[in-house]
């Protein structure tokens, strides 16, 4: 190291890939996560990386599950999980209504327990753990959710 | 995600494994409610072996502490590490939850 380069240094990750398709229901979300975790675990992600790949797709996939459809019959999710040797990226589609998690209001952290509400932080983690987000909604009825973790993060 | 309950004088400790997910988290919730029931409303969840948390477990939490100081008491954390302690950060739930290193300090804790 020549001290000039401050980033923490990381194991490019091993370039894997895998996908899911299902229903938006509550049952699928575990098999959702076991295949964010099993592309992290052959990747060689560390726990970090892991855990925040994990928490995006929980928190994006959970509020399809409750409301993506909400009104309409259920839906597919199709997710995607694809390491690459300096990122994860992870692309969710689905048919239900638009949701752009970029224009989510931000909780207020501040305030007391009391007066706290949990409405809103799952967007709020998903904008903290990730690096980039590109939302796409078609107007044949496609919603295309692109987030990517890289591997080094800019403290 | 496994949980369990044992009794720590008049203090209740609910430990988590594992993971809490939007699929889980409703039983975490739950069994802390559970042992609100006739008891003192001092708790203590023990995160030692909890691996990993999302949005959905931090609504259980809050909905427990919630409740314990409406009863007079509280719900106080011990052994938060990780990726946990990460999500506790950036939701600013360090700021509202009391957090100790282990169960035995949490336990304690009530005691002064």
């Amino acid at each position: 190291m020549n001290g000039k380069d401050a980033e923490v240094a990381t194991m490019p990750l091993v370039r894997d890939r895998a996908e899911l398709t299902v229903g938006a229901t509550l049952e699928a979300l575990p098999r959702l996560l076991d295949v964010v975790d099993r592309v992290c675990r052959t990747s060689g992600a560390d726990p970090d990386l892991a855990f925040d790949v994990r928490l995006a797709v929980d928190e994006v996939c959970g509020n399809l599950i409750a409301h993506g459809y909400r009104g309409l019959v259920p839906g597919p999710i199709a997710l995607s999980v694809e390491a690459q040797p300096d990122r994860v990226v992870i692309r969710i589609a689905d048919r239900g209504h638009r949701f752009d998690l970029r224009e989510a209001p931000s909780p207020d952290l501040l305030a007391s327990v009391e007066d706290r509400q949990v409405g809103g932080l799952g967007c709020h983690l998903v904008r903290s753990v990730v690096d980039d987000i590109d939302y796409r909604s078609d107007p044949g009825g496609e919603n295309r959710l692109t987030l990517v973790r890289h591997v080094a993060r800019k403290q | 995600m496994e949980l369990s309950v044992s009794q720590h004088g008049d203090v209740c400790v609910v430990g988590v494994r594992g993971s809490v997910d939007g699929s889980t988290a409703m039983q975490l919730q739950d069994t802390v409610a559970a042992q609100l029931t006739g008891s003192a409303a001092r708790m203590v969840v023990d995160c030692a072996e909890l691996e990993y948390t999302s949005s959905a477990g931090l609504r259980a939490l809050l909905a427990g502490v919630k409740e314990c100081r409406r009863q007079g008491g509280d719900l106080r954390l011990a052994a938060v590490s990780g990726g946990v302690r990460r999500v506790l950060d950036l939701s600013g739930f360090t700021g509202i939850l009391r957090i100790y290193s282990d169960v035995d300090a949490a336990v304690s804790s009530y005691a002064s």
